[in-house]
């Protein structure tokens, strides 16, 4: 994990507009991938809270709440919408929420902000920051707006939402009564290869970011590969030669699972973690530190690697609708570096073939 | 012809002004005596764009078996400006009499595109001085025969990258612009451009997700059609631009001095300006020209606008 640093946030004039927004006002920011939507929010909290305690800063998945944990180590709440809602509403109308009897983690909004107004409840935080926003229901902003916090920052991008049914900026901004949205326009992470590999992807109407890195001489590459152990040679002589950070994103937990035990033989002492919903470890993962982090792509939003593998490829491409092209987008913004596209045994499909951009943007084997 | 702001303005040294008593409450007010040196030098085309009228334009027709005498492709000379090409506001998809949609357009560039291409090459030359826009997107309303990208490749360089869109009623007017690019292209200029041809705003095929770069609207002529509906245009020019991206934006608009055809000016300035456009540039002015018979002085309308890259993202009403 690689942060800017303040004088370095500070001297980008956007950020530096967000950062300097009055914290009694709420603020509402949009901004593409590597655009530092998390290091503000964690920041913008780290400002609130030197003032006022019992900030909160709110994210979707697991993973993004921990990795905001280990950049405000320790100092400021965060946690992810599920279990904060689960138990505010506990502390406050004394019952857990009700939840659909098929899901437990479909709140039942209605009957619970029905409850909230009956019992009078008022905010009783001073601020709330909500990270990657478009994945949050637009349920939660009505409620945090109104029994939370009356001063909220929403940090949002639709165009990485995984879900079909995502909170749209308009939904964000009725629900909250939040002003348009400032946009951020740099993209401080990726090289100008990774960038244009993720650009192929993008679709939606946030305008794609300006990198600001210098180009590196290395497209991201088009990897085919045997079997899984093919894979994970590759992986590893990768590591052994460059180190830092790695990200193996997978779309099956087994295969992760599989690659994490492989790996973890061939590289004694070198961290490799895998986190999957079902373990609920991420509080045993530490993504700043280098070594190897597998993760799926519902818990890759947010998080940033040295180097990416996005291996079965072939369940991410071709991508026939906007929900699939976001999550390419968004799996591909993970890598500040390097970015390899894993597939095999079998060849991909004429129309996955189709769906990947020319080798002026992307190396194929 | 003066573009006193121009260049400035591109350059984002706006500041420039304030030390000359320029700037009032932090707005241009007054530019019309920021630089006084007005163009004396008749404007010149590179020698691959008169090689390109020559071969495309100006030999078709005077080759043509029709052109004798006092004719032009089988017309007389004194028919073609107000009855074939119409000062530039015919249907060009029509065919007129014996000519056919296509010779219709070739009299237009043979008789007008050249002065739109020097007006337009002489603003771009004021607006880019010292400076070179990265791969800027060039919007051209009332295209004609790519007359704008010929325009910005004549100021910037034949090398120079952007995207054009081209949008044109006339479906003629596209063919030949895109026939004059690709001439364009064999003669090593503008190899690499993308065109995008469209007969309106709203049916302009771009498939990128929108970005940063910055954008050029060129008005130039387009005034002069009294059925045209600014409102309607601006606000149609507005969801190309957000389709693009929240870049830059840069509208240069030029047309006759003549009064009559400039009434539709001020609601086109006002509504700009309720857009956020800053007016940086509203006069008459003149350029030299040369012609066969020795140099004239041509008049001109032009003013320029100008967007700053978009912080805010306007949402719609849920």
């Amino acid at each position: 994990m690689r942060l800017p640093t303040w004088e370095e946030l500070a001297s980008v004039e956007e950020q530096l507009n967000v950062l300097e927004c009055p914290l009694d006002q709420s603020l509402f920011v949009v901004g593409p991938p590597g655009s530092g939507k998390t290091v503000l929010a964690v920041r913008r909290a780290q400002m609130v809270a030197e003032a006022q305690p019992d900030v909160l800063v709110v994210t979707y998945n697991r993973m993004l709440r921990r990795l905001v944990a280990l950049m405000i180590d320790g100092s400021i709440e965060a946690q992810t919408m599920q279990r904060f809602v689960w138990y505010d509403y506990y502390d406050r109308i004394g019952e857990w929420p009700p939840c659909d009897t098929r899901d437990s983690f479909a709140y039942i909004w209605p009957t619970m902000m029905a409850r909230m107004k009956r019992g009078q409840i008022r905010p009783n935080r001073p601020h709330l920051v909500v990270d990657e926003g478009q994945d949050l229901p637009p349920e939660f902003f009505e409620y945090a707006s109104r029994y939370v916090a009356r001063t909220m920052t929403v940090f949002a991008d639709e165009d990485q939402a995984l879900k079909r049914e995502c909170t749209t900026l308009e939904q964000i901004k009725q629900a909250t009564g939040l002003d348009d949205p400032a946009m951020l326009s740099q993209n401080h992470r990726n090289t100008p290869e990774v960038s244009r590999l993720a650009e192929h992807f993008h679709s939606g109407r946030l305008p794609a970011a300006a990198v600001h890195r210098p180009t590196s001489g290395e497209l991201p590459r088009l990897i085919w590969s045997e079997n899984i152990k093919s894979t994970m040679t590759t992986i590893s002589n990768w590591y052994q030669n460059t180190g830092g950070s790695i990200g193996i994103i997978i779309d099956r937990n087994n295969m992760g699972q599989a690659l994490r035990d492989g790996l973890t033989h061939r590289l004694p002492g070198v961290r490799v973690d895998i986190y999957t919903h079902n373990q609920q470890n991420e509080d045993t993962i530490n993504v700043l530190k280098d070594g190897i982090t597998v993760v799926n792509k519902g818990s890759a939003k947010g998080l940033e690697f040295a180097t990416v593998f996005i291996v079965e490829l072939d369940q991410f491409v071709p991508c026939t609708n906007d929900m699939e092209r976001r999550a390419m987008y968004m799996m591909c913004t993970r890598a500040r570096d390097n970015l390899f596209l894993v597939y095999g045994p079998g060849d991909l499909t004429t129309m996955a073939v189709a769906a990947l951009p020319g080798t002026d943007v992307l190396e194929r084997p | 012809m003066r573009c006193p702001a121009a260049q400035l303005v591109y350059l984002g040294v706006v500041e420039w002004f304030t030390g000359r008593g320029l700037v009032v409450d932090q707005k241009v007010v007054f530019l019309k005596n920021a630089i006084t040196d007005e163009v004396k030098m008749p404007v010149t085309l590179p020698q691959w764009l008169q090689d390109l009228r020559r071969d495309e334009i100006t030999e078709r027709v005077g080759n043509d078996p029709r052109s004798v005498g006092r004719k032009v492709l089988g017309v007389d000379k004194d028919a073609v400006m107000d009855e074939v090409i119409g000062w530039g506001q015919a249907d060009f998809d029509e065919p007129w009499g014996t000519l056919s949609s296509d010779d219709r357009v070739l009299l237009y560039a043979y008789f007008l595109q050249l002065r739109h291409l020097e007006e337009l090459a002489e603003a771009f030359r004021m607006l880019f001085a010292g400076t070179h826009p990265n791969d800027p997107i060039i919007v051209d309303l009332g295209c004609g025969p790519f007359t704008g990208g010929l325009a910005i490749a004549s100021a910037l360089g034949a090398d120079t990258r952007f995207d054009y869109v081209g949008v044109d009623r006339s479906c003629a007017m596209r063919r030949f612009g895109e026939q004059l690019a690709s001439a364009a292209a064999r003669l090593d200029a503008m190899p690499h451009n993308v065109r995008h041809w469209s007969p309106s705003l709203a049916s302009v095929s771009w498939n990128e997700a929108p970005g940063w770069r910055d954008v050029i609207v060129i008005v130039s002529y387009l005034f002069a059609s009294p059925t045209l509906d600014v409102a309607a245009l601006i606000a149609e020019l507005e969801g190309l631009l957000s389709r693009l991206g929240g870049g830059r934006v840069t509208v240069l608009y030029t047309n006759s001095a003549r009064q009559g055809v400039n009434l539709s000016f001020p609601v086109f300035c006002d509504t700009l300006q309720n857009a956020g456009f800053q007016l940086y540039a509203d006069d008459t002015g003149n350029i030299e020209i040369k012609r066969r018979t020795g140099a004239r002085t041509h008049r001109l309308r032009y003013a320029l606008f100008h967007r700053d890259r978009q912080s805010i993202l306007r949402l719609g009403a849920q």
